[in-house]
């Protein structure tokens, strides 16, 4: 009987050190866990702030003077806009009425890129 | 061991008669129940307690200082940003943890030039334990006062409003106030709505979004226009408004002058208002589309028919007489697009008074409009409405609506005669049809779309026929009350539109306050040459926007098939 009871009391020693050890790990956990949450808010609040400048950069009003600016772009017109069924009627027409595109879109809408790229073995 | 102790771990014998020996178990039993409960009361409190740290430290995270609510983002229907909430630093003291008063006051007032030392001083050495002392400062600004080392102040992360498209959508948006709560616009409806709460602290991120109807692009362009036009015509004010007519979505609002809702100060000045909500003007012959669909609708008139234009109308001391003055018989398509009072009013008198009250009625144009900004302001009606009245309302004088009310009413002349309500935030047309009741024929819109495209084609709307559009609309030009009675110089002119007129999409309204001739009108100002103008240039510019496909030539079958019937 003294034996079971040693083994008991040994068992109990036992015990507490992994509950005591288990409890200290879930401590450490619990505190990562507040870490990373820490940072997933400051993460989310940077991207909140990154959000509104990206809106505030790409409000109409910049874009457009940017546009007109470097781009000399301006509002479409309507002979600007056509179909797809239009578009085929164009081709072979290469000298159109007075409509803008008056050539085939296809030489007229893809700029040709001139890239210094290297022979290609 | 001592062996004399009466309850024994060992279990041994102990030295006990038999009555005694049962006594003795009975008591070590109940010894052993009141230690087994005691051990499971806590162990359960062990248990509870190794769950309870993690909550009460995340409801001690979440009970902020911050006194500002977080709110959803607000975007386009597109779902580009128009206002959210950015984390700002706010400075508070607690006055009883101050050590040196003199030194904290001269201190953060060097860095904070904003605030009265003497202000600071009252409030570092007051009694309480918080006191607010700089709201929603900069990150860089923090640091330095952060670098300080003051004991007794602190800092608390306040969610911010910023709205990064700046004044493009002031009038819908609306603003809020410090503590983050909605003072106009749909920022009030977000407070009110209870489907979207708002908890006090920083979950701002799992607030999600509100989508306008609203779309930015379109929003730009027509506000661009509007101010090209307030200055082009030296007007005073001007309103915009492009409204879907099937889902009666507002894709777009324009009010001038308008604000920056990120300078709320400057929402307070008087002639900013929503001109498109909560002001009421006497818009002028664009009410003829009512009187002309309402002879049509009950059958008094057809297009066909035709009055006496020859005479003005003496009544009661009132003399009704024609701007274009044409002095013949009339057509009723032609007292449209010619603008003649003298038919309307005639034509009112033949829906009769009730009649053509009943039709104003379904259409909404006698009541307040409820929409997520709120009721429209009331619209203006003779308290004692008489012939005279409707002889007058028929060609727009004597009463007086919001502009949001008067597209609205031609969104249901247009779109079959489906009664829709406009709203601001965004939806389906199903949803809207759902909701709508018909309270016009189709066979009378699709007349009115005719005589629309009729107006812009040969009428006074001439300058709003934007290349491929097919716009059509009619013009009102109205004589603003001033000191009592009508004047000739002050002018409020109006366009109500739509396009493209054989399958009507968007209902464009252009209202301009006082507009001035230019070389370009020839020294006129009525609306045929500015509304009508700005009107034009808005649809070519938000034309493809929208996804409405330019057609330069027009189908004839539209245009020439009716003409013959008249």
């Amino acid at each position: 009987m003294r034996i079971f009871s040693l083994c008991l009391i040994g068992c109990i020693v036992a015990f507490s050190l992994v509950i005591y050890e288990v409890k200290y790990e879930t401590g450490e956990m619990n505190d990562r866990v507040a870490a990373l949450r820490l940072d997933i808010k400051k993460e989310r609040d940077a991207i909140g702030v990154l959000r509104a400048e990206w809106g505030h950069l790409n409000r109409p009003k910049r874009v457009e003077r940017l546009a007109r600016k470097h781009l000399g772009l301006r509002p479409v017109q309507a002979p600007q806009v056509i179909t797809a069924s239009q578009l085929a009627a164009l081709r072979g027409k290469s000298q159109g009425p007075d409509n803008a595109p008056s050539r085939p879109l296809a030489e007229n809408a893809i700029p040709r890129l001139h890239l210094p790229v290297k022979a290609v073995r | 061991m001592p062996n004399q102790i009466p309850i024994s771990l060992s279990g041994r014998k102990p030295a006990f008669t038999k009555p005694a020996r049962k006594r003795e178990m009975t008591r070590s039993a109940l010894t052993a129940g009141l230690f087994i409960v005691a051990f499971v009361i806590l162990g359960t409190r062990l248990v509870s307690l190794g769950f309870a740290p993690q909550q009460a430290l995340e409801a001690e995270r979440h009970t902020q200082l911050s006194t500002a609510l977080s709110r959803p983002a607000i975007t386009d229907r597109a779902g580009r940003i128009l206002a959210t909430d950015i984390i700002t630093g706010s400075l508070y003291a607690n006055p009883s943890k101050t050590v040196d008063l003199d030194d904290t006051v001269e201190q953060l007032s060097g860095l904070l030039p904003g605030i009265d030392p003497a202000k600071l001083r009252k409030k570092l050495s007051s009694d309480g334990q918080f006191q607010w002392i700089a709201r929603k400062l900069g990150p860089r600004k923090q640091a330095a006062i952060h670098e300080l080392g003051l004991p007794g102040i602190g800092f608390t992360s306040e969610p911010h409003r910023v709205y990064p498209a700046g004044a493009a959508a002031a009038h819908i948006l609306g603003h809020v106030d410090i503590d983050n709560k909605g003072l106009a616009g749909i920022e009030t409806y977000i407070d009110r709505a209870p489907a979207i709460a708002r908890p006090h602290g920083d979950k701002w991120q799992e607030r999600g979004s509100v989508a306008l109807a609203m779309d930015l692009s379109v929003q730009h362009a027509v506000r661009e226009e509007m101010i090209a036009a307030l200055r082009r015509y030296k007007a005073k004010a001007a309103a915009g408004l492009v409204l879907d007519i099937h889902s009666g979505e507002i894709v777009s609002l324009v009010s001038l002058p308008d604000y920056d809702p990120n300078k709320r100060d400057q929402a307070l000045a008087k002639d900013r208002y929503n001109r498109v909500t909560s002001g009421v003007f006497e818009l002028g012959s664009v009410f003829k589309m009512f009187t002309v669909a309402a002879a049509l609708d009950v059958g008094a008139a057809s297009l066909s028919g035709g009055y006496d234009a020859r005479e003005p109308i003496r009544v009661g001391g009132h003399k009704i007489s024609d701007f274009h003055a044409k002095k013949r018989w009339l057509s009723v398509p032609e007292i449209f697009i010619y603008s003649s009072n003298i038919g309307s009013a005639k034509m009112a008198l033949d829906v009769g008074v009730d009649r053509h009250k009943a039709f104003l009625r379904r259409l909404g144009l006698l009541s307040r409009l409820e929409t997520e900004l709120g009721s429209t302001a009331a619209p203006i009606l003779p308290a004692n409405w008489r012939r005279i009245n409707t002889m007058t309302i028929a060609f727009g004088h004597g009463m007086s609506v919001t502009p949001l009310q008067m597209a609205a009413g031609a969104a249901t002349l247009l779109n079959g005669g489906y009664r829709i309500a406009p709203a601001f935030l965004k939806r389906s047309r199903e949803e809207a049809r759902v909701r709508a009741e018909r309270v016009v024929k189709p066979e009378t819109s699709e007349l009115m779309r005719y005589l629309f495209r009729l107006n812009v084609k040969r009428g006074s709307g001439k300058r709003a026929d934007a290349r491929g559009y097919r716009v059509g609309g009619k013009t009102g030009t109205a004589e603003k009350v001033v000191g009592g009675r009508y004047s000739r110089n002050a002018l409020l002119t109006s366009f109500v539109g739509a396009f493209p007129m054989e399958a009507p999409e968007y209902v464009v309204l252009v209202m301009l306050d006082e507009p001035k001739g230019t070389e370009e009108t020839g020294g006129r100002a009525t609306a045929g040459v500015n509304a009508a103008a700005v009107t034009g240039r808005i649809v070519e510019r938000i034309g493809p926007m929208l996804g409405i496909v330019p057609r330069l030539k027009e189908r004839r079958a539209f245009d020439v098939a009716r003409s013959a019937s008249y």
